[in-house]
């Protein structure tokens, strides 16, 4: 018989799946999982420009971070931005798919123009809404209409703008998903419903619209959503840098900004160990809230 | 060419027993069939053998060489699938060739070996084309092709003719046939068809729930069932099964089905021997049964006629007898119709009594 | 069907024009703007109408800022860097990634669900958390300020994408064709290679699309990790002509940024309109799955 025992060859047969895995697994521990060691460490020291060396302070930064007003602010304002821009965005989005699901004319001319906010950059969004209220010439026009002016200095014009921007950027994306969606519900259901006599309306309300917020695609598509709206970074970046002061004056701070202000802002020292303990609490929150979304989601939503 | 042996293999996904205690011996260059309904296991066995599941217990030998931990590449077997399986992304030539070029054949070797092989199919004509551009029964020749090219030790066929319309199949059946007995190589052939296990296999196992009941030459399979399973699975229309008691009184020994009784005094000593309870099951084939107009000399019993279906070369009467329907095969002149009185033959010399159990007692 | 039904069968339709009119004006307006600043006309002027007051004459466009911006060192020495990062990324990527993917499709491990939650999980990484160390790093390895720093940091952003999709893929593909091809005598590698990838083929280009389109985009990383290597991205915001390179974010005058932010979609659009059905369905993909 041949050289090798059965036996090896099931042992090496068993092993296989994890040399696919391997290039990928190496790849992350290398590029990604290192720094973030090393920013575990960083949260535990005293980093900073002031001083050069990480003097290792224990738990001092977490203690910081609870008390540290500014950001729970920040992270106040977070929440509201990724609620109001998420449910502005699956609604619109929800919409738009509806309204696109159908023999139009002109549907094509529609699809590419929806295409545009997805090959925009992130940054350049920002850009976009930003003349909305700085030029003086805007409010010039809406007050010769009668209506108020718009200051995008103010924080509550400032947060809307926003999620009008990202609302703007993300919900073309939501919208072709769901139309995915939509346009996989197979149709022997909505023809036997028909048959049974339900109106458009009805066969919208009780088949198409639960079968569409009820599927696992809708699910990931939350998930995902939420996750990259807490990330997001270059839109109130953009938008806020240039409206304050040219500079590192924002007029709205959501978490990423806080942070980007920690590590760039003279004012604050520089404070990369508190900086990394952030950094480590909001990822640790994170895996926590998605490991438990996805147990709840079982139920909500089909399968998963 | 190799014989192919299954020793008390079981299989089990979860909770759930996919084969119970399957042991097997197919003999070098047979053609053995495994037969039985979807969902009793014979496709899984068949896949235990080419190494595309493994075993929960048990032992596969070909050639009398164990072969569990091997990967399918290694059996040296070749699988024909139900869908064909053929890859859509290459010619004709390159999925025939495939398993030689895996091994590292040369552009030459491979190109004479397809021709060669697609000779004796008859596609030499498709070589240059994509599987979607072929008909079911070219996809089919292909697919067989692509598993002899490479003289396996075993053939593996997972029910390749289900998918073929039915006049083809009959072709192929004589055509696989012819080609096994060309190349002498074993073949496992799964198929849930009984008509084509008959005709084609040279031993039938037959299989239900994971277990196998028979193994045995057609002849035998359809002669002498072991098992009512058996029994009710081979031959068309099945075989009638009826309840019935064995009872014994005043010196004389008979069946009583509830309606109707059979006097059997020959078999006493053996259902005495071979039954545990008096219970029974009769069996007999529609073609031992005979159905006349007019009461006859011999023993007869009585029914309605509940349905006549003329198959042009023959005619299948079913009979009510009370609670049970009878089904018997008459020659195409008889005529009949609902409701009418017949009387009932049954060939004694070809009844089946099982035990209740399950188990078979006599011819 | 009754003449009230006809009537709102009508309306439906014309609603579904009206909404995908506002959508689609919605869209535009934001992007006509900045196109018409880019062109350097006063748009005070437009919107402070007053027919009264004659038309300055610095109404009319200038290709003024786009002959800077295509010049030395303007656009398209930053479409060469963007290129460049993005043909990295998506090459080391889809090594990577597209055995991994095939790795989860195709074999059941163990530890394969919390390996498969760890990959989702990256994406939830915030990016200042790495931001400081890779820094660090980067100036230690030499790896600062060049194409294949930064298409390292996006290959490891995208790999959660590119093993997801790739496995989704690959899942596709009936189980009898690869049990057809262990039996023909394929190991493991050989199918991946002779009849998973081949098969897989418009999948391919529909991640490696969203990863083009992801390593487009970035900013942050760019912004930090780079300093003469400018990429797209930083251009529209630092304005296309030569900037300084300062480790504060250097900001453009807001014509300069009009003619960024314009320059930066044409190519993004062009490549979206030209693969829609690709992009499209990659999109699509990477939530179905």
């Amino acid at each position: 018989m041949d050289g090798k025992s059965s036996i090896d060859k099931v042992r090496r047969s068993r092993f296989q799946p994890y040399f696919f895995i391997l290039p990928a697994v190496v790849t992350v521990l290398l590029v990604e999982v290192y720094p973030l060691l090393y920013t575990l460490y960083l949260s535990f020291t005293s980093l900073g420009m002031r001083s050069l060396q990480a003097q290792f302070i224990g738990l001092a930064n977490y203690g910081r971070l609870l008390g540290d007003r500014e950001f729970w602010a920040s992270m106040q304002l977070s929440v509201i931005f990724v609620v109001c821009a998420i449910s502005l965005e699956f609604l619109l989005g929800i919409l738009l798919a509806l309204s696109l699901n159908t023999r139009l004319k002109g549907r094509v001319f529609f699809e590419s123009i929806l295409l545009i906010p997805i090959a925009t950059a992130p940054i350049a969004v920002g850009i976009l809404f930003a003349p909305l209220g700085f030029f003086d010439d805007f409010n010039i026009a809406l007050s010769r209409l009668g209506l108020p002016l718009i200051d995008l200095l103010e924080p509550k014009t400032m947060m809307t703008v926003m999620i009008l921007a990202d609302a703007w950027e993300w919900t073309p994306f939501i919208m072709l998903v769901m139309l995915s969606a939509l346009q996989s519900i197979p149709r022997d259901v909505l023809e036997s419903a028909e048959v049974f006599g339900a109106s458009d309306f009805q066969k919208l309300r009780l088949i198409v619209l639960p079968m569409l917020l009820r599927s696992p695609v809708t699910a990931f598509l939350l998930m995902i959503r939420i996750i990259d709206a807490f990330k997001m970074f270059e839109i109130s970046f953009s938008l806020s840098s240039w409206v304050g002061l040219r500079g590192l004056q924002f007029a709205i701070d959501t978490v990423t900004m806080y942070m980007y202000k920690l590590t760039f802002n003279p004012v604050y020292g520089w404070p990369m160990g508190y900086v990394a303990s952030i950094s480590i609490i909001l990822l640790l929150v994170s895996i926590t809230v998605a490991a438990i979304a996805f147990k709840a989601a079982r139920r909500v939503w089909w399968i998963e | 060419m190799a014989s192919v042996t299954l020793k008390h293999i079981s299989k089990s996904y979860g909770t759930v027993r996919a084969l119970d205690d399957v042991s097997l011996s197919v003999g070098d260059g047979e053609f053995l069939t495994l037969l039985g309904p979807s969902g009793c296991g014979k496709t899984t066995t068949l896949r235990i053998v080419a190494g595309l599941e493994t075993p929960t217990s048990g032992e596969v030998y070909i050639n009398d060489q164990p072969v569990n931990g091997l990967p399918p590449r290694e059996r040296d077997v070749a699988f024909v699938f139900q869908s064909f399986a053929l890859y859509p992304h290459m010619t004709v030539y390159e999925n025939i060739w495939f398993p030689l070029k895996i091994r590292g054949e040369s552009l030459m070797g491979r190109i004479a070996r397809t021709k060669e092989v697609a000779k004796l199919l008859g596609i030499e004509g498709l070589l240059k084309r994509r599987p979607r551009e072929l008909s079911g029964g070219e996809q089919q020749r292909v697919a067989l092709a692509r598993a002899i090219i490479r003289k396996p030790k075993v053939f593996l066929m997972d029910e390749p003719l289900s998918n073929l319309d039915a006049k083809l199949r009959v072709q192929m059946r004589v055509e696989l046939v012819r080609l096994q007995k060309e190349l002498v190589t074993t073949l496992i052939y799964v198929t849930h068809d009984q008509v084509e296990a008959m005709a084609m296999a040279e031993r039938i196992a037959v299989m239900n729930a994971g277990k196998i009941l028979q193994v045995d030459v057609p002849q035998k399979v359809y002669n002498d069932p072991q098992d009512t399973f058996v029994a009710g699975f081979v031959g068309s229309p099945p075989m009638n099964l009826i309840n019935a008691s064995y009872i014994r009184r005043e010196g004389a020994v008979c069946l009583d089905t509830g309606y109707f009784k059979l006097d059997i005094s020959p078999l006493a000593g053996a259902i005495e021997e071979g039954a545990s309870s008096s219970e029974l099951i009769l069996g007999v084939r529609p073609e031992d049964v005979k159905v006349l107009p007019e009461p006859p000399l011999e023993e007869s019993i009585c029914g309605e006629v509940y349905a006549v279906e003329s198959l042009g070369s023959e005619v299948i009467v079913s009979v009510k007898l009370g609670d049970f329907l009878i089904k018997a095969k008459q020659s195409p002149d008889f005529k009949s119709s609902m409701r009418d009185r017949v009387y009932l033959i049954l060939d004694k010399k070809k009844i089946h009594l099982f035990d209740r159990k399950s188990a078979k007692l006599i011819v | 069907m009754s003449l009230a039904q006809e009537l709102l069968k009508g309306a439906a339709v014309r609603a579904k024009y009206l909404i995908l009119g506002l959508a689609s004006a919605a869209i535009l307006y934001p992007v006509t703007i900045m196109v018409l600043e880019s062109f350097d006309i006063d748009l005070g002027w437009i919107f402070a109408y007053d027919p009264s007051h004659p038309p300055p004459t610095y109404l009319n466009p200038t290709l003024r800022i786009y002959e800077l911006a295509l010049g030395w060192r303007g656009f398209p020495w930053l479409m060469w860097n963007s290129s460049l990062v993005a043909l990295f990324t998506i090459a080391i990527s889809m090594l990577v990634g597209v055995p991994a993917g095939y790795g989860f499709s195709r074999f059941r491990f163990r530890g394969r669900d919390s390996l498969g939650f760890a990959v989702f999980a990256l994406r939830m990484i915030p990016p200042f958390a790495v931001l400081v160390p890779f820094y660090i790093v980067y100036n230690r390895v030499g790896l600062y300020d060049t194409h294949l720093g930064l298409s390292l940091t996006y290959v490891v952003l995208n790999l959660p994408i590119v093993v997801w999709l790739m496995r989704g893929f690959f899942s596709d593909i009936p189980r009898d064709l690869q049990d057809a091809a262990e039996v023909d005598g394929c190991t493991s590698w050989q199918l991946l290679k002779e009849i998973a990838v081949p098969l897989v083929v418009p999948g391919l280009v529909s991640t490696a699309l969203l990863v083009f389109f992801l390593c487009w985009n970035e900013y942050l990383f760019a912004l930090i990790l780079t300093g003469a290597v400018k990429t797209i991205s930083r251009g529209i915001w630092e304005g296309m002509s030569e900037a300084e390179e300062t480790a504060i974010p250097y900001v453009a005058d807001w014509d300069e940024i009009a003619v960024g932010g314009t320059l930066g979609i044409i190519p993004s659009l062009i490549l979206a309109l030209v693969i829609k059905r690709y992009l499209v369905r990659g999109l699509t993909l990477s939530v179905a799955r």
